[in-house]
């Protein structure tokens, strides 16, 4: 056996780099193999999403006397001698937006997930009383809500939404309040549903705690009834592809800070509470004209239109204040009305895909029924398909499936 | 105040309705699709609810790896372009068949073979459908 000379040792290096960049080669393929992956695929189920709402009802005479009659008495008839009439407007702006979505799929290939969203609102409530000033009411929220899908049959839901409630008319004059809710939505099937929780909301025109007992009988995607106490109760039914009707009935309400400007309250507060809610009923046409944009209006009566006027010091003074919400100093009930509502919805980038997702369906329409903001306006379901039958799709053009179609497909 | 507010709203209402009411096809396709597989596959209760979230996914990712291809510039005015285009779209079949492999390892296990192989022939004959909407249109 010779001595291993020198002149070997390039070669072999050279061996040896060869076998490196063959590996380094492997290397790079299993790289592009696993390339084959990197593909960047929608990563949240809820886009970021703009709203708007306006919402008016038209005047009412300020009462003089009680229901039956009877005169009312001495201060309650100075405030209402005051006030005059009462006409309402309101109109929002809100959002919310994806911050985590977490998914996974568990053994049974059963998906759970799990979405984490930040929303924000902001709404200017303008109580018009014919016999004072004109009060312009913001109520500006921002606040986080959890949901999480666990593939099977359950959803849980919470929100907490603190807001800001000032009197844009005059300055300095603001509280902070908050509302929110937990609950748990059991989903028997597509076409059955419950919801169990709790909610501190402000939708009655005053603080209310409140269980949230809900069902829905039907599937989303078709015709269906649900019962969504305290929110709403609805029948809904799909009018095509891009068209939704509704009748439905639920409270519209606030609580609203208010400069006490106008000597509402005798007392020496320099803000008080103004808080109204009407139960309305009526008919809405919701428009999914693609996934990015929908629209709505609903127009109908309003049965119950409920104000009332609150003050800390006046509600200090009572002994039954608390959890029950705060005492009015003046609380009249009005004679219906009709009232008119129109929104916006829209929805900014790509989703994932939910097609027959009936349980990430249930997640949107969680969603939706519980506003941001706590103002019982609802952006709709456009996100939700409705289930269409097999029908021709008129002005079919080639560039519309060419990505379904590859060229043997012609042969 | 309230006037103003009311009339740009439903100004800005009316117009959205005007250049939307022609809707989106490519989303009406879509929906036909499902519900052309929905109806082929009849699906239970417990197969639909693991099926549908994989077979989005699957999409999605199908949906994700054709944009990418379509990004491409499709006219070569050399021959590195020419080949960058060819790279791609051999990437996007290498990726369609990735894709596929791992839906059809999953979806296996949670709906019966029969049904995965119904789902490849409504896939099939939803495109016949559309072909033939499509050449019906032509020999107007």
């Amino acid at each position: 056996m010779g001595k291993r000379t020198k002149p070997d040792m390039p070669i072999t290096r050279f061996l040896t780099i060869l076998i490196c960049l063959g590996a380094f080669g492997n290397t790079y393929t299993f790289a592009q193999n696993d390339s084959l992956k990197k593909i960047k695929i929608p990563k949240h189920y809820f886009t970021p999403t703009l709203f708007t709402d306006f919402y008016t009802t038209p005047e009412k005479n300020i009462r003089t006397t009680e229901w039956n009659g009877k005169p009312l008495p001495a201060e309650p008839l100075r405030i209402a001698k005051v006030l005059k009439n009462y006409a309402y407007s309101q109109s929002i702006g809100g959002f919310y937006f994806p911050i985590l979505t977490r998914e996974k799929v568990h053994e049974d290939l059963s998906v759970s997930n799990f979405h984490f969203l930040g929303t924000g609102c902001y709404m200017l409530s303008m109580p018009r009383f014919g016999g004072i000033n004109n009060h312009n009411l913001l109520k500006a929220s921002l606040g986080l809500r959890g949901i999480y899908n666990n593939g099977k049959k359950g959803i849980w839901f919470m929100e907490a939404s603190p807001y800001l409630s000032a009197d844009l008319s005059q300055g300095q004059t603001y509280n902070y309040r908050w509302a929110g809710t937990i609950l748990y939505d059991y989903m028997a099937n597509p076409a059955l549903s419950f919801r169990f929780g709790v909610t501190r909301t402000f939708i009655y025109g005053n603080l209310s705690h409140l269980p949230y007992i809900g069902i829905r009988i039907g599937r989303l995607d078709r015709s269906y009834l649900s019962i969504q106490f305290p929110r709403n109760i609805s029948f809904s039914f799909p009018m095509g592809r891009t068209w939704r009707g509704s009748i439905l009935t639920k409270p519209m309400g606030g609580l609203f800070t208010m400069a006490n400007t106008d000597s509402l309250y005798n007392g020496s507060d320099k803000t008080i509470m103004y808080g109204r809610f009407e139960m309305i009923t009526g008919f809405r046409l919701d428009a999914a004209f693609n996934n990015h944009l929908s629209a709505f209006a609903s127009a109908g009566v309003t049965g119950i239109k409920n104000l009332g006027f609150y003050s800390f010091g006046y509600n200090n003074l009572q002994p039954n204040k608390g959890l029950q919400g705060y005492v009015p100093f003046f609380a009249q009930r009005l004679t219906g009305g009709v009232f008119l509502e129109f929104g916006l919805t829209l929805r900014i980038g790509q989703a994932r895909s939910v097609y027959k997702n009936y349980n990430m369906y249930e997640v949107f329409n969680t969603n939706s029924n519980l506003d941001p903001g706590d103002n019982n306006t609802n952006t709709g379901d456009a996100n939700i398909p409705n289930d269409v039958k097999k029908k021709a799709i008129s002005n079919l053009k080639t560039k519309d499936i060419q990505d379904l179609i590859e060229a043997q497909d012609m042969y | 105040m309230i006037r103003k507010s009311f009339h740009i709203a439903l100004a800005l209402l009316f117009i959205t309705l005007n250049i939307f009411s022609q809707g989106n096809k490519k989303e009406k396709i879509e929906a036909l699709r499902v519900a052309f597989i929905t109806s082929t596959l009849q699906l239970t209760t417990e197969e639909s609810q693991k099926f549908w979230p994989l077979f989005n996914e699957y999409q999605d990712q199908l949906k994700s790896a054709r944009k990418e291809f379509k990004s491409q510039p499709s006219t070569f005015e050399n021959d590195p372009q020419a080949i960058a285009y060819l790279d791609a779209e051999l990437l996007l079949k290498q990726r369609e068949l990735k894709f596929y492999k791992e839906f059809y390892e999953k979806i296996k296990k949670v709906i019966p073979v029969r049904k995965v192989a119904l789902l490849r022939k409504a896939e099939e004959d939803f495109k016949k459908e559309l072909l033939k909407q499509l050449q019906g249109k032509s020999n107007e």
